[in-house]
């Protein structure tokens, strides 16, 4: 077997329920510091679950053990966020991962878009996105809001991405055996409401 | 290899990896000898027409690449700090210090090492390598490439490509054969039909042996990029200072997409990257590995061996 599996050796591919139990060791490094607060975003259709997502969330939150508090978010975009806040990190992630679950197992995954933590990194801010689709993180750390910049779809001069620490960030997150994304996939997510 | 290099170890996934490549190439070779002895073509010629070009290649790689690629030999007084960190490079190393050290005057960030052996190999960077990498990250790249002049990469690809070359040149010769009649296409009524057959069955089988060579070099040759990673990290002790470098010589920093992860949701643009997951045709027929999957190796040697490194 170990013959075979050094010809033809891949990782098994991580679900993203396992991906999500990783960011709980990773958040145990030296060189981040955890923030209380998390997010699963999502994309709302017209189905009976979206209608009432309060209610949902509340429901889905009686399923999960230390329940941390919650609010909804939205923005621009239309899309939803259920931020979870106030909870040790380790409660953050094994909400999300229930309520993931949950969403899943109601036929309405395909709505998850991904899941957000949230730390600091080298003293900057910087958002830890599970991008649900392909089951893999990657780091996101914009830089210091300016008055100017209203636009949410791209950055403007004025405002940008710390590219230099996200890519040492991703290494971090690779060093960590978490699955990183590609970086052309590192999409942005501007002005997230937590 | 060096206290570091024992007590980090061998990679002996790598290395059977490497020796299962080998031992398939090896069967092309006995493939295409035996498809030359089952048609009974003289195709002597070629054949020493392929060693004449691999021995030359063997021999005068350096000179031809310094002057193809315009790199210009520099003097320990004119670069006296890449020399002198080739120097203490090479001297971990176990090697000599490379005959030729030298530049390119172009700002896309490279490096290359060339030469049948340490001796006479050479060690090429870029203007641009030198101006964007801070020092640590300069040296893991040059640990990189005096890895490669100690594992003798230069002399092991040009033999592993003998094949190819071979191959390739065959694969020419009866393409024109048969455009100009040369399969016995004239004599089929007089029962060369049979001849005619036997060449294109040999054709067949040349070109098969022709692209199954060439994926098992590029092979090859990704494999000789990971084991020159891994020795360059035992030289230097950092491998996280070229996986750093690594990003950023392959522009990864660039290609960080602005959009937003809602935008794109919306386009619904992102279905496409799961698709694209696992190996392609490219990721076969290319001689280096991805950066990603580099970067990775070389955290997980740094991740498994801090205790080591940071001694």
């Amino acid at each position: 077997m170990f013959f075979l599996r050094s010809l033809f050796s891949k990782t098994p591919k991580l679900t993203a329920s396992e991906i999500l139990k990783k960011i709980s060791l990773f958040a145990e490094l030296e060189a981040v510091t955890p923030h209380t607060k998390a997010a699963i975003l999502l994309s709302p259709d017209d189905r009976e679950f979206f209608r009432d997502l309060h209610n949902t969330v509340i429901h889905l939150m009686d399923q999960t053990k230390n329940p941390p508090q919650f609010k909804l978010g939205s923005d621009d975009h239309g899309t939803k966020w259920i931020i979870l806040e106030k909870a040790p990190f380790h409660d953050l992630v094994t909400a999300i991962d229930d309520i993931s679950a949950a969403i899943w197992v109601q036929e309405t995954g395909d709505r998850m878009i991904a899941a957000i933590f949230k730390g600091t990194f080298e003293k900057e801010e910087s958002y830890w996105i599970c991008n649900y689709r392909t089951a893999r993180f990657y780091p996101f750390i914009p830089e210091k809001k300016t008055e100017s910049n209203e636009d949410h779809n791209m950055a403007p001069a004025s405002r940008g991405r710390n590219h230099e620490k996200e890519m040492a960030l991703g290494q971090l997150f690779r060093s960590s055996g978490l699955p990183v994304e590609t970086p052309e996939n590192w999409f942005a997510l501007w002005d997230a409401p937590f | 290899m060096n206290e570091r290099g024992k007590a980090i170890g061998k990679d002996h996934g790598l290395t059977i990896r490497m020796i299962f490549t080998g031992f398939l190439l090896a069967l092309t070779y006995v493939a295409l000898f035996g498809i030359l002895l089952f048609t009974g073509l003289p195709f002597e010629l070629v054949i020493i027409m392929g060693i004449g070009m691999v021995f030359f290649q063997y021999f005068f790689s350096d000179k031809l690449v310094l002057k193809t690629t315009g790199a210009k030999v520099v003097t320990n007084t004119e670069e006296p700090k890449l020399h002198e960190i080739i120097e203490r490079l090479s001297v971990e190393a176990k090697i000599p210090k490379p005959k030729n050290i030298a530049i390119m005057e172009v700002e896309v960030p490279n490096a290359f090492a060339t030469g049948r052996s340490p001796k006479q190999a050479t060690v090429a960077v870029t203007r641009g390598l030198l101006n964007r990498l801070n020092e640590e990250e300069l040296e893991a790249v040059l640990g990189h490439e005096l890895a490669h002049v100690k594992n003798r990469d230069v002399a092991v690809m040009t033999w592993a490509s003998l094949i190819v070359v071979v191959s390739g040149y065959l694969m020419q010769m009866m393409f024109w054969m048969s455009l100009f009649g040369g399969f016995g296409g004239g004599h089929r009524r007089e029962g060369g039909g049979q001849i005619w057959a036997m060449i294109m069955m040999a054709y067949i089988g040349i070109i098969i042996v022709y692209f199954v060579s060439q994926m098992l070099t590029m092979a090859l040759s990704r494999y000789r990029e990971y084991a020159a990673d891994r020795d360059g990290a035992i030289i230097t002790g950092t491998p996280q200072a070229l996986a750093s470098a690594l990003q950023k010589i392959s522009g990864q920093i660039a290609i960080i997409p602005e959009k937003d992860l809602r935008q794109v949701e919306h386009a619904n643009a992102f279905f496409i990257v799961p698709a694209l997951q696992g190996m392609s045709i490219a990721s076969m027929m290319s001689s280096h590995p991805s950066t990603e999957s580099r970067v990775e190796r070389l955290m997980e040697i740094q991740r498994n061996n801090w205790h080591i490194l940071s001694r």
